[in-house]
This record gives structure tokens, sequence and C-alpha cells, in this order.
């Protein structure tokens, strides 16, 4: 409405105006910017979900480990089997399992685990050969 | 009578001001959010590795050790001996005969590290990270439960690692004179 008055001059007749093709361009202009900052917001998401995912991988990392030196050195049949954990935010499912090794008179634990993060659900699995102790 | 339009004319500038100021007030906000962001990011990712690292160090010792020790000699301070697997008992005078970590408390929910009497810790300007919980139990010959939990301070933001460390029990054998003369 504004600019509707900017053209009527006081002798009634019209301003011409000069500016000619630029619209496009101012456009591209505003594109650019508005990409930009999506990108920028995009990877602040990406940053964040990474630390929370890193975080998950790092307890699992542990948490396998433990399991696996509780296998190996203290034997004990009710740590096979399934057992889930909570820590640092995250749900962990840890499978554990014993079966023969590949060399004679030894025992092969393993143990898997998963848990589910902001990518999906992730697992890995650890296992080691040990001599049965019998 | 046509006229050629140049330069802006008053109201023009009196809306395009306006428009350009909340512009740039608005993408100051952004930027300042997305630099409030990047820092918290970083200073998550140091709370990470000031718990992390300390846990990785006590576990690869305790892994390969032949006896451990838990002290306290003051209330505030925790130490636990870690035996190195490879030095001999003719090494048993030298200061690193024995891994020390001591678990210092600094203050309400403040802790510190050190092996050895050198910080295991750095401290980093991004952020205010604590480690509001270092504990250390001794449960068995070659068993060690390690609790250390840390806070971003300007985030609120705090993570925890509680292992159960094993000893896989190498050099638990002490040496004999024999086998270092051989």
């Amino acid at each position: 409405m504004w600019k509707k008055l900017l053209l009527i001059q006081s002798d009634g007749s019209e301003w011409r105006r000069a500016e000619t093709g630029y619209f496009f361009l101012d456009v591209l202009g505003g594109a650019a910017a508005a990409a930009a900052l999506a990108a920028s917001l995009a990877y602040i998401n990406v940053q964040l979900s990474y630390m929370d995912d890193l975080e998950g991988s790092i307890t699992a990392a542990g948490m396998a480990r433990d399991q696996l030196d509780r296998l190996c050195i203290e034997k004990q049949a009710g740590d096979l089997g399934v057992h889930c954990v909570e820590a640092n935010g995250y749900a962990f499912r840890l499978t554990s399992t014993k079966a023969s090794g590949e060399l004679w008179d030894t025992i092969r634990y393993q143990v898997e685990i998963e848990w589910q993060d902001r990518r999906g659900r992730q697992h890995f699995a650890i296992q080691k050969e040990v001599g049965d102790g019998a | 009578m046509a006229h050629d339009e140049a330069g802006f004319s008053l109201p023009e500038l009196l809306a395009a001001l306006p428009l350009l100021l909340l512009l740039g007030f608005a993408m100051l906000n952004v930027f300042g959010m997305g630099s409030k962001y990047h820092r918290d990011f970083l200073g998550d990712w140091e709370l990470l590795q000031q718990v992390r690292f300390p846990m990785e160090e006590i576990a690869k010792d305790v892994r390969y050790c032949g006896e451990m020790r838990l002290e306290r000699p003051y209330g505030d301070m925790t130490v636990l001996y870690i035996k190195r697997h490879y030095l001999t008992p003719s090494d048993a005078a030298s200061e690193n005969y024995w891994q020390r970590y001591k678990f210092i408390r600094r203050g309400e929910e403040d802790y510190w590290i050190t092996k050895n009497d050198q910080p295991v810790l750095g401290r980093t300007a991004i952020t205010d990270i604590r480690l509001n919980r270092c504990e250390c139990q001794l449960l068995a010959d070659g068993k060690v439960r390690v609790l250390i939990s840390g806070i971003n301070m300007a985030t609120g933001h705090s993570f925890r690692l509680e292992r159960t460390l094993y000893s896989y029990g190498y050099g638990m054998e002490p040496a004999r004179e024999s086998d270092e003369d051989g």
C-alpha cells in the first residue's frame, strides 16, 4: 500500500521505476541465505545426535568388555543368558553365550550387546576363547 | 511526466530499516544459538573424554597387573596401587614399582585424578567440567570396581561409567632372580 502512494506525484503524473532485472538475483540471494541457515541448523542437529550416539557406544563398549571378562574369569553359569542394564539414558540388552572353542579344551564366550539410539537399533558382539580350567 | 527513480524514498527507508534490523537481529540470534550449541557440543565431548580416559587408563593397568591394593591415607584421598606386571622384586625400590592412582576429593562433588603424581586429566577453557563422583572398591584379588561420573556445569549434562575391572593375572608369579640372570 505504501508503495502505491509513492507512485503518485503532486501534478498527477506517475513515476517510472528504473529497477529492472534484479528480482531473480534477489530471490537467489535469499534462497542461498535460507539454505545456509538450514545447513547450519542441520549441522548442529547432526553434532548433537552424534554426541548422544557416542555416549551410547562408549557405555556399550565398556559394558560388553566387563561382561566378557566376568565370564572368562569367574565362569559363573548365572552370568550367561540375557541381561538388561540401563546406563546413561540407554537400555542395553546383553546376551552372553558359551560354546566349545576351536582348540581342544577351550571355551568360547561371546557377548552381544544391543541398544537403541537416534540412528536406530545398534549392536555388536565380542568373543574370546579361554581354557576351561576344569 | 515521467521521472527516473534513483535512490530510496523516505517511506521506503522507513519500511526497509526496521525489516533490516529485524533480519539482522534474527541472524544474530541464530548465530548465537549455533555458537552455543557448538560450545555445548565441545563441552559434552570434553566430558566424555574426562570420564572415559581415566577409566580406560585404569582398566589397561589393571588388566595387566600382578597385584593391587587400596589405601585411604586421608579422608579426601583414595589411592589405588597397581603393581606393574613386568617389574621384578629387584625393582621394588623404584618409585614406579607401583602405579599409583590417586582419587582426590577437592570439594563438594569435585574430584581430581592423578597417576604417579601426574594429572590424568587436563583442564579445558571451553566449559566447566567436574568429576562429581569417583569411587574405587577392591572386590577381590585382581578385581576392582571403579565408578567415575562427571558433569558439564554449563549444560547440566552428566555422564557416568561404572566398571568392574579384572586382572588377567599376567606376572602374578613374582619373577625369580634366576630368571633375571638368565
